[in-house]
């Protein structure tokens, strides 16, 4: 029979295997495989016009499906709220005008390409990859289709193609790496934006530049570059002109998701440490037991 | 077929790692048949889950279910992945008192838990599968090429995976025992009967050296994988509802697996016993039962520490749906319970024992469901996720189709004992 | 004591002569160009700060300040008749066709609040304003962050405004896309009161006294101008300038009654003094009342120019429905508008079967084809 001491040795490793996972909240803050010079895009949302334009350039660059150019000049989508999805990576949402003003803001929502991202911690085959230079990108020949990026997102940005019986993929903004990364051009979006509310250039740059925008014009921004210190940054920035939980973003704190998740699995099972110490602790117990047994019946007779 | 089983069973060698405990096959030692209403109305719906399961393999996520890119993960996880999982924890905790802490009496559980466990773990597998959007690519965890250390899922997926081998391997003894003496193949084949079998002597004699290699193997990675399975939701702290997302979530899920793996011991083997029209075990499911009610509290006082740790407690008060749901979980599957066990006279009536024992499982399940269902709170959901019924008819389906197995198995190999041992017990 | 004192003076000496010769050599570098961007004028040098924010610029890494919108670089003052009148933008002429950007309506719009520097934030010391483009690349991507690329520059220009104004951000307003089929017409851009113009109310009626004795009232009925003649502002109002309404206080250049009598005269150019000048105001316009003949209930919709002509060039129509209706087929025309409805056997029949010669104004009678008239009514159907 197990005896009570007995059992305080099984929930004590138990105990002890995952206390390992409370321990060593190391930050995690950028990759630290991150390129200085990564790209990054910004988005100046009080520039933006909501021409919707933007939409259009990446659809037709990652062959979405599309109408032509002037079907989007259609603004009754704004009456409601939308989200990317698998057939649009990126839309823009119109937000009533501030108080005194006259002119509405508008938002383009896409994925920020966090520095850290918890949807590439989360992957379980390495289909999505941050790259040190920036995008995080999607391989769908290598994604088993388990979904645990959506469920990993906090900004709730991948999209998945659930119409799609056999060969579905996970929908997403890549920044258009195949142009970034191979050709150093802007992506499609940033190089159709006619305002140029979009700016495409090195992370470290624009973040330069957008706190210089926040300081020369006080009254039009609100003194945040989303997108600097946010689930450990992110290369898509973001300055606007209210607090970012007005244009619905999250309230997330400044540490990715993904710290958790890691510290535990690193604490576990960095060098099978844990599951070998568990294993360890087993053989002994097992052996004792064993001796003890036939102690008893050796002893019985 | 049923006719030479009874034949072939009618002596069967001494277990031989389970010393003097012997167990038998149904076929032939039973009076109750294989089939009853009730087995056929299992039967038509695991024939039903299986139709399903394939329609789905062909038809795809968006026809089957009423996932969305808010609720990308529905009741196939929850329910068949998350709640299987956890109650196929029998398997770990009655190899852990029986073989590693050398508990003797406990031997006669060991099996039929072994067996729910491989059963459990086979259809986790296949519920990963219909989950999957590209299932055909599952063999790409295997692939170290791809494999991917900061995921959650995939140690989950990979112990999950060696486990059950390891499970497959724990049970090859059961079918060597069989088998051994009695390989007897139609026809020209039958020359191959001295062959075979000496094969499989072979087999169990190694087996019988390297088990205990196994056995040790498969409580470390039940240990591995059941708290992996908490720590994959702790990717979503702004998601999760704060009663349920605690970076100690790992935890908290090894701990409830403790409880109900042999919460689940006792329920399925008192369920069994009545099915087969056997006496209930009571002898040993009595003493079992008394270990619960310790696993129970440790589990709740690391849940309370954590809520009043993390501050959350307030809004177990507060209330909605979601803390309705959280009460429920600890009462009924906690509380209640504990104290069910805790009672020597309960302890020793079967309905009791067998309610409370029911009860943890309800409450891990509803734990498991609510930690990736009910809690899951998405940032721009248009809408509560609620199952089609095509993802619910595949999970009753699937779990029909378990038990169809598991009674199919208990016929056919010996992993019940048999009956005289329980009454001289 | 002495010694130290003389090192001292010598040392302050050196420090006086050279330092002014260091912060000079900062801007009289001999290699740099003396152009007018940074010699504008003999006593005026620019301080480099106030461009660059580096200490050692150079052609490729350039480390310019962002611009001061507003003033700091804009010298001189221009009249708005010294600009142009039209600018065609057609540097960036891919998707879109050329803008046509009217020039001096917007400069005399801007002459009203900031003047040029509203949109010009830079010019020579000599006042000369150089095009967008000489800074502002029309390479796709700008080449300094800071600085906006020649279609941001243009379109942060414009929306600025055009948001503030009309709220709307249709492309089409300026630009015509290249494809064939799909473009939009550019707007009139003399028409400084239409489509882009938040709307304008006006009084529906004028009356204006007059000193022309024989008929000294003039009723101008506006809303009829707009609403029934299908006028646009522009047909009137052509020429006229923001500050007309915009600033009431400004002095401007009072009508003469020439002028009134040239814009109504450019349509009502036939009629006598006494279409407009009347003893007492005259009504509304009433088509029955004019012409003799009621809209009601069938013409009602009918847009005027469709039977009259533009107005200037105004004409009366025929009263034979052929006239207009001069495409109708057997089976096509519903002759129950008319309030007959024609009965089997007659819907058949074709029109000039009954209206001889197509005269829709000769009522047909039976006889013309059945030997004596027909029962009940003498009717070739049912009326309404």
């Amino acid at each position: 029979m197990v005896s009570r001491r007995d059992f305080l040795k099984i929930t004590g490793t138990a105990a002890g295997t995952a206390a390992l996972t409370a321990v060593g909240a190391e930050a995690s803050a950028p990759h630290p495989d991150l390129d200085p010079d990564r790209f990054g895009v910004l988005t100046d949302t009080t520039l933006c016009i909501g021409c919707r334009r933007c939409e259009w350039a990446c659809a037709e660059q990652n062959g979405l499906p599309h109408g032509d150019l002037e079907s989007y000049g259609d603004t009754s989508v704004f009456d409601e709220m939308r989200r990317p999805n698998a057939e649009a990576y990126t839309v823009v949402n119109r937000y009533s005008p501030p108080a005194g003003t006259q002119q509405p803001l508008d938002v383009k929502v896409q994925c920020l390409h966090c520095e850290h991202p918890a949807c590439v911690s989360a992957c379980i085959v390495g289909a999505l990859e941050k790259s040190p230079m920036g995008p995080v990108t999607y391989d769908a020949w290598k994604c088993i289709g388990c979904r645990y990026c959506l469920v990993a997102c906090p900004f709730q940005i991948p999209a998945y193609e659930y119409a799609e019986p056999l060969t579905p993929r996970v929908m997403k903004c890549t920044m258009c790496a195949e142009r970034t990364l191979k050709e150093g051009r802007a992506p499609a979006c940033v190089e159709m934006c006619p305002p140029e509310a979009l700016v495409f250039g090195p992370r470290f740059e624009l973040l330069e530049l957008a706190h210089r925008r926040l300081a020369e014009n006080p009254g039009r921004y609100h003194p945040e570059v989303i997108g600097e210190q946010i689930v450990g940054g992110t290369s898509w920035l973001m300055i606007t002109d209210r607090p970012s939980a007005e244009i619905d973003i999250p309230d997330l704190p400044n540490e990715s998701p993904s710290v958790i998740t890691e510290t535990i699995q690193h604490g576990i099972f960095k060098g099978f440490t844990g599951p070998l110490m568990l294993f360890g602790i087993l053989s002994i117990l097992m052996k004792s037991s064993s001796d003890k047994r036939k102690e008893k019946e050796d002893e019985n007779g | 077929m049923a006719d030479s089983m009874q034949q072939d069973n009618a002596a069967l060698p001494d277990n031989p790692h389970d010393g003097h405990h012997k167990a038998q096959p149904l076929f032939g030692n039973s009076a109750v048949p294989f089939f009853t209403p009730g087995v056929i109305v299992i039967a038509i719906l695991a024939a039903a889950g299986l139709i399903t399961f394939a329609v789905r393999l062909f038809l795809g996520l968006g026809a089957m279910t009423n996932l969305n890119n808010q609720y990308p993960w529905g009741i196939w996880i929850g329910i068949d992945v998350a709640s299987g999982v956890a109650l196929a924890a029998g398997g770990f905790t009655m190899a852990f008192i029986a073989h590693i802490m050398n508990n003797e009496k406990y031997h006669v559980l060991v099996r039929p838990a072994l067996l729910t466990a491989a059963i459990g773990y086979t259809f986790v597998a296949l519920a990963v599968v219909v989950d999957l959007g590209r299932y055909y690519n599952i063999w790409h965890v295997m692939m170290p090429s791809m494999w991917q250390g900061n995921s959650a899922l995939f140690e989950v997926g990979m112990c999950v995976m060696i486990y059950l081998t390891v499970l497959y391997i724990e049970f090859l003894p059961i079918v060597c025992e069989r088998f051994i003496g009695r390989v007897n193949l139609p026809g020209i084949l039958g020359k191959l009967n001295g062959f075979l079998d000496g094969l499989l002597r072979i087999l169990d004699k190694t087996l019988s050296r390297v088990m205990s290699f196994f056995i040790i193997a498969g409580v470390v990675l039940s240990c591995a994988h059941q708290s992996s399975l908490g720590t994959l939701m702790a990717i979503a702290p702004s998601k999760l509802y704060p009663l349920w997302f605690t970076p100690v979530l790992p935890l908290l899920f090894l701990l409830s697996a403790f409880a109900v793996g042999l919460s689940m011991a006792v329920f399925e083997s008192i369920l069994a016993s009545r099915s087969f029209k056997r006496p209930i075990e009571m002898h040993v499911l009595s003493p079992l039962a008394r270990m619960i009610p310790l696993l129970l509290v440790v589990y709740f006082a690391a849940k309370v520490i954590d809520l009043v740790n993390r501050d959350a407690w307030p809004l177990m008060f507060e209330a909605n749906f979601r803390s309705m749901m959280f009460w429920i979980e600890i009462v009924v599957g906690v509380v209640i319970p504990a104290f069910l066990f805790l009672s020597h006279r309960l302890r020793r009536n079967p309905v009791w024992l067998f309610s409370a024992a029911a009860m943890v499982v309800f409450g891990v399940v509803l734990n498991r469901f609510n930690v990736f269902v009910t809690g899951y709170i998405p940032p721009y959901s248009e809408g509560q996720y609620f199952p089609a019924w095509t993802e619910i008819l595949l999970t009753v389906g699937m779990i029909s189709l378990i038990v169809l197995i598991y009674r199919a198995w208990v016929f056919i190999f010996p992993v019940l004992p048999a009956e005289e041992e329980i009454e001289h017990a | 004591m002495r010694k130290s004192s003389i090192i001292r003076l010598l040392f302050l000496g050196l420090i006086l002569i050279v330092v002014p010769n260091l912060a000079a050599g900062q801007i009289v570098d001999p290699k740099h160009p003396k152009d007018s961007k940074h010699f504008p004028s003999a006593e005026k040098v620019t301080a480099c700060v106030s461009c660059h924010t580096c200490e050692k610029p150079t052609p490729d890494d350039p480390c310019l300040v962002n611009c001061p919108r507003h003033g700091a670089h804009f010298y001189g003052h221009h009249e708005v008749a010294e600009g142009p009148e039209i600018v065609i933008i057609d540097q960036l002429a891919d998707l879109y066709r050329p803008v046509v950007f009217a020039h001096r309506l917007h400069a005399e719009m801007s002459n009203m609040t900031g003047g040029c520097e509203n949109c010009h934030h830079y010019s020579e010391q000599s006042g000369v304003i150089p095009p967008c483009r000489e800074c502002h690349d029309a390479a796709k991507g700008p080449v300094s962050l800071n600085q906006p690329a020649l279609k941001g520059a243009y379109h942060r220009q414009c929306m600025n405004c055009h948001r503030d104004w009309s709220h709307a951000s249709a492309c089409g307003f300026c630009h015509e896309q290249v494809h064939e089929g799909i473009g939009t017409a550019v707007p009139d851009t003399t028409d400084i009161v239409g489509i882009p113009h938040p709307n304008i109310t006006s009084p529906p009626t004028f009356t204006y006294q007059t000193t022309y004795e024989e008929g000294p009232v003039v009723t101008f009925h506006h809303v009829d101008h707009v609403d029934n003649f299908g006028l646009n502002c522009v047909d009137c109002h052509r020429g006229d300038s923001c500050s007309r309404c915009h600033e009431p206080e400004k002095p401007k250049a009072q009508k003469t009654r020439v002028d009134h009598v040239t814009t109504c005269c450019s349509c009502h150019g036939q009629r006598d003094c006494a279409f407009c000048h009347t003893e007492q105001s005259k009504p509304r316009f009433e088509h029955t009342r004019t012409a003799g003949w009621a809209l009601e209930p069938h013409h009602t919709d009918v847009a005027c120019i469709t039977c009259h002509g533009s107005p200037r060039d105004f004409r009366t129509p025929s009263d034979k429905c052929t006239s207009c209706h001069i495409h109708w087929e057997v089976g096509e025309f519903d002759h129950g508008v008319t309030g007959l409805t024609l009965s089997e056997d007659h819907v058949d029949l074709d029109c000039s079967d009954c209206h001889l010669e197509m005269n829709f104004s000769v009522r047909p009678s039976c006889e013309d084809c059945h030997d004596e008239p027909m029962s009940p009514d003498r009717l070739p159907g049912i009326r309404k």
